[in-house]
């Protein structure tokens, strides 16, 4: 496995951190990147390198583009119940970061995609679908009014794949499903693109930089897990509804932590942590999967550095 | 059904106590393949609005055993788990099809898994938070069910799983 070096932290290079899927939906072009050795160290993933790619690849004070970058957290997909961020240049010099819970995340991580950013507004209505290495993009004229439940099984049934992974946005006369009404941003989003729906498909296993010490962190962390509820939203035939809901509204931000909430919610929202752990759960849980060693301290800087980047400031 | 039959051991699922967190997949990827994918867990969470793990259930008559047409199914001595020969298997796919619970799939590389229940000590039970797995012998299997429903019937406002069935006639949640 590469490793990376900054400070102390050591991320895995381009494996599970730092692959981003570029998309640009006006010339319906795509290319993979990976990302430079010390960004993944410095923004630990999700939301963090979210905010990184978007005043990075994108003009921060222009709403013409409406980028829109798609992180699954650090930890999502091998710790229970991961998230998604979907983060969006909203106006000019602010960025809007909603959570997407499911399995949709995953997938795409799945599919070796650490990142994805989507550039530019398609000229009509559009399907992009990934499956591993292979993106295409497919007309969806005939969707564009259906309904997300209908949409996402048409797709999944055209592709005669069950375990396709789709997010539709929900149909012009159709009311938003119960968990936008919250933070109907994503919908607005795509539908200013003219994008119907993303499914993904991956593959791809996800590497563990240290299993024993996974496992021994997992079973320490088990009452904590026993307490978890049942999401049914996960477990709905598609996972295709656009569920978004305000960071600030999370459980879990009351956390005991010498980190402040708005802080501690960030490292969640980059983990991609739906759980209640406490933060030395957390640390482990980072440098088991990734090799990365952070501190409490470090962790902390990060997310101010985050906060930063998301506020339109520079960072060190 | 002999000593040694009921001796064998059977994972029993509570599905009504199954919270969906899919740390029985995380777990069984790992330790079969090394790496984390849910395609390669022999354990696989189904279900449509709630979580059902589904796995291979060791069956007395096994369906897939007896149409497999080069005979890469067997039962193993000692622990009478059913394994595959991969040397033998030809991916016909035959035991998918025969198999009535979808305990054998396909994984990424195209190789037929199964649950081996780890030579007997199957790590997703020994890693489920809410206690939906559970390593038992098959003679006990049914005991336990039994008794589980037993006091749901005495204390229904005792027993915290929602899943459990009714006595009332009424439907019961998703089963196997």
């Amino acid at each position: 496995m590469t490793q990376l070096q900054s400070g102390r932290c050591q991320l895995p290079a381009g494996d599970i951190a730092g692959r981003v899927l570029i998309v640009d939906l006006q010339n319906r072009e795509w290319r993979f990147e990976t990302l430079g050795t010390d960004v993944p160290a410095r923004f630990l993933g999700g939301r963090g390198v979210s905010a990184y790619l978007l005043s990075h690849y994108c003009d921060f004070d222009s709403r013409e583009a409406a980028p829109v970058a798609f992180a699954p957290g650090l930890l999502t997909g091998v710790v229970p119940f991961g998230l998604t961020c979907l983060t969006s240049c909203t106006a000019p010099g602010f960025m809007a970061t909603t959570l997407l819970q499911g399995l949709w995340g995953v997938e795409l991580k799945m599919a070796g995609c650490d990142h994805l950013l989507l550039m530019g507004e398609s000229l009509s209505p559009l399907v992009l679908k990934i499956c591993n290495e292979r993106i295409v993009f497919e007309e969806a004229t005939g969707l564009w009014e259906k309904g997300f439940e209908e949409a996402g099984e048409l797709i999944a049934g055209l592709e005669g794949d069950r375990d396709i992974k789709t997010l539709v946005t929900v149909g012009s006369a159709e009311p938003p499903p119960p968990l936008t009404a919250k933070s109907p941003v994503g919908n607005e989003i795509f539908r200013d693109k003219r994008l119907k729906a993303i499914s993904v498909r991956g593959t791809k296993g996800l590497k563990i930089f240290d299993p024993p010490a996974f496992k021994r962190t997992i079973k320490n962390a088990l009452p904590l897990l026993a307490g978890q509820h049942v999401r049914e939203d996960r477990f709905l035939s598609r996972e295709g509804d656009l569920p978004l809901f305000p960071t600030a509204s999370r459980e879990g931000d009351e956390l005991s932590s010498p980190l402040p909430p708005e802080e501690l919610s960030i490292i969640q929202d980059c983990l991609g942590l739906e759980l209640e752990l406490d933060i030395e759960t957390m640390l482990s849980l980072v440098y088991c999967v990734t090799g990365a060693q952070y501190t409490r301290e470090e962790l902390g800087r990060a997310a101010q550095r985050i906060k930063l980047a998301e506020a339109g400031g520079e960072w060190e | 059904m002999g000593i040694a039959k009921r001796n064998r051991k059977q994972l029993v699922i509570a599905h009504e106590l199954c919270n969906g967190c899919g740390l029985c997949e995380t777990i069984c990827s790992l330790a079969h393949e090394g790496y984390v994918n849910r395609e390669c867990s022999r354990i696989r969470i189904s279900g449509v609005h709630r979580p059902i793990p589904l796995l291979c259930l060791q069956c007395e008559q096994p369906l897939c055993m007896e149409h497999c047409p080069v005979s890469a199914i067997e039962r193993a001595d000692g622990t009478g788990l059913l394994t595959v020969d991969y040397d033998r298997c030809i991916s016909c796919r035959c035991c998918v099809i025969t198999c009535p619970f979808g305990g054998t799939h396909e994984d990424c590389s195209g190789r037929m898994i199964r649950c081996d229940l780890c030579g007997g000590d199957p790590e997703c039970a020994a890693y489920c938070p809410t206690g939906a797995l559970a390593i038992t012998p098959t003679g006990d299997a049914a005991a336990q069910k039994r008794r589980r429903f037993a006091l749901h019937w005495l204390q229904p406002e005792a027993d915290p799983a929602p899943g459990m069935p009714v006595l009332n006639g009424g439907p019961s949640h998703e089963g196997i």
